[in-house]
């Protein structure tokens, strides 16, 4: 490992978080991010489940690439793989919490089935082996992945908390007024492509 | 075939998946910068979806119930990559232009949608027609708004740019034309309107922040916009808008019927999960024809008085299920257990006989059982609005059934067909 490894690491972490941020930029992972963001709370809990299964499940992922896809040249045959490990794993984290973690699971339980066919997940790793990222390139992409999501989802719930009292036009309300805040947040977000 | 023009007519229109059910937005937002990448999109989600379907209710039944998600998914991804390699061949341009979201077509929620809720249920030709249908529907609805985004954000059409044949843009032509309408020699007012208008004209230029990720969320709210005045409007006038804007727009945490949540959880051999989501399963179908029976409830009940009998029994039929699909989501293991158990064998017997009437005194026999504890608290938990939802839910699984043994109820389908050419003339009177 040299130096410019963990610079392109750290690129990379920066890049997948705030300047293509998977919501604002790449509309993956758009339900939940519109569904679940009526509360700062809840926000937070389903940003945090994202990251536990996002980062898991990338590692899983490009294991499973490397060591038997790529051996057997069945490479094509990814997006099967993928989807099917992904389901396996959240069920499998979800019933390794409620067994053994008991206050993580309260904490993201609620949120383990709504990520299953989150498309952000799949989205990752897919991502990563179309960049081909090594395995810890593509662990450090979903982690920055899944933190830039629970970045957007925190700051659009605390706005609509506050938005919650406003005089807002008729027809406006409920998801338009959300959206167009989505997208003044996309807006400020391309601020960051200063970053790299 | 006349099934299988209404499946058209239906996906195309009535359940429009992204003008009206706003299904699949994730796609619809990242690949609508331009009409050519909507169209293309679109197409190959038909393609999916209508093999998908094909297949899908060709199996329906081998493939046993405890595993049928996962087993879907795998048809659909099946698809998906032959798809995706076929359009790596011949079309690498499009390919490279929709990247990663060919491979994501995998978790469209209409596509495990249509195949959960229609095609798992009924026969092949019409689980075809129904995925062109819905697949056209998509299609359209990501051309439309690729068009918009493409011609505000850009100023083409289709890549085309609007100009005249020599390439000059569309405001050069205008302010051109507007220099031969006003000749040289006038003065005065109307050669001041002639310089300003040709300053505006000469200085328009593309949106540009409509084919950039911030637009999309301002065409989406656009959109939902439209949605909400167009639900208003029809409250008003009466028409059944439950179904619009009723998908992911929702909130995800009480999104219980509608698919993405609960898609895949059933894997577990819980049997309370399993009865559960037999349930929903009857919700969904339910949903499917939400508006055509509502359509025809109004109707009904405004055209002839004599038929308010047959609405009561109804009334009555619905409220029973509606207590039986309020306890299966609410019963705990306990005492209720028994009734669950009863209540899923019904469904199977109700699909599996295709006797409706038989299923409607099963339900009946199964009321007294229920109305404990639980029909209390149904009853404080839900307004009245939400039973009057309900009832139409209910009713329309009867219909899903009706479909299903077609040929025995030609009766209501005539009727049906007239209400659907209501609703289209009552659509042109607008």
């Amino acid at each position: 490992m040299n130096g410019s490894y963990i610079g392109n690491i750290i690129v990379i972490a920066i890049g997948s978080s705030l300047i293509s941020n998977v919501v604002l930029s790449q509309f993956l992972g758009l339900c939940p991010f519109l569904g679940v963001s009526k509360k700062v709370k809840t926000a937070a809990g389903m940003g945090g489940a994202l990251i536990f299964v996002i980062t898991l499940s990338s590692l899983v992922a490009a294991l499973i690439y490397k060591f038997i896809l790529t051996p057997l040249h069945i490479e094509y045959l990814k997006t099967i793989v993928f989807i099917l490990i992904i389901a396996a794993l959240v069920q499998f984290v979800e019933f390794f919490l409620k067994r053994y973690i008991k206050s993580l699971y309260q904490a993201l339980g609620v949120y383990l089935p709504l990520i299953t066919t989150n498309c952000a997940v799949l989205g990752v790793a897919i991502n990563n082996v179309n960049l081909e990222y090594d395995i810890l390139t593509g662990v450090v992409n979903g982690l920055a992945t899944s933190v830039g999501f629970a970045i957007s989802i925190i700051i659009l719930a605390g706005l609509r908390e506050k938005m919650e009292y406003n005089n807002i036009p008729k027809y406006m309300k409920g998801m338009p007024i959300v959206l167009v805040t989505a997208g003044l947040m996309a807006i400020a977000f391309c601020g960051f492509s200063g970053l790299i | 075939m006349k099934s299988c023009m209404e499946r058209l007519y239906n996906g195309l229109i009535k359940e429009n998946p992204t003008f009206v059910l706003m299904l699949g937005m994730c796609p619809t937002l990242a690949v609508t910068t331009s009409a050519i990448n909507g169209l293309g999109m679109g197409l190959s989600t038909m393609v999916v979806l209508a093999l998908s379907n094909m297949i899908i209710s060709a199996l329906r039944k081998i493939i046993p119930d405890k595993v049928r998600i996962p087993a879907y998914i795998v048809i659909i991804a099946t698809f998906v990559t032959i798809v995706e390699l076929l359009m790596h061949a011949f079309v690498p341009g499009l390919y490279s232009a929709l990247g990663i979201y060919i491979s994501l077509i995998v978790v469209n929620c209409i596509i495990l949608g249509r195949a959960e809720s229609y095609a798992s249920k009924n026969p092949v030709l019409p689980s075809l027609f129904d995925g062109i249908g819905m697949g056209l529907g998509f299609t359209m609805a990501l051309t439309i708004i690729g068009l918009v985004r493409e011609f505000l954000g850009a100023g083409t059409l289709f890549g085309f740019a609007i100009d005249d044949m020599t390439g000059n843009p569309l405001s050069v032509v205008f302010v051109d034309a507007l220099n031969k309408a006003v000749s040289p020699s006038s003065t005065g007012f109307k050669k001041f309107i002639s310089e300003v208008l040709t300053i505006e004209f000469s200085s328009i230029s593309p949106i540009g922040i409509l084919v950039m990720a911030p637009g999309a969320f301002f065409v989406l709210a656009t959109l939902t916009m439209i949605q909400n005045i167009i639900k208003d409007k029809g409250a008003k006038k009466g028409l059944d808008t439950s179904k619009i804007g009723s998908g992911c727009s929702s909130d995800c945490m009480n999104c219980s019927d509608m698919g993405c949540a609960h898609r895949m959880v059933d894997n577990t051999v819980k049997e309370e999960v399993k009865v559960e989501n037999k349930t929903e399963k009857v919700l969904e179908e339910a949903k499917d024809n939400s508006s055509e029976e509502s359509l025809k409830e109004t109707l009904k009940e405004s055209s002839s008085k004599t038929e308010i009998t047959e609405a009561e029994e109804e009334k009555e039929t619905s409220s029973g299920k509606e207590k039986e699909e309020s306890s299966g989501k609410k019963a705990k293991k306990g005492a209720s257990k028994k009734s669950k158990d009863d209540s899923s064998k019904n469904k199977t017997k109700e699909s599996d006989s295709k006797d409706i009437k038989e299923g409607e005194e099963n339900i009946k026999v199964i009321m007294p059982e229920e109305k404990t504890d639980e029909e209390k608290a149904s009853k404080e938990t839900k307004p009245s609005k939400d039973s009057s939802k309900k009832k139409k839910k209910s009713k329309k699984s009867e219909k899903a059934e009706e479909t299903v043994n077609e040929e025995a109820q030609i009766t209501d389908k005539e009727q049906l067909e007239e209400i659907l050419n209501g609703e289209a003339d009552e659509k042109e009177g607008e």
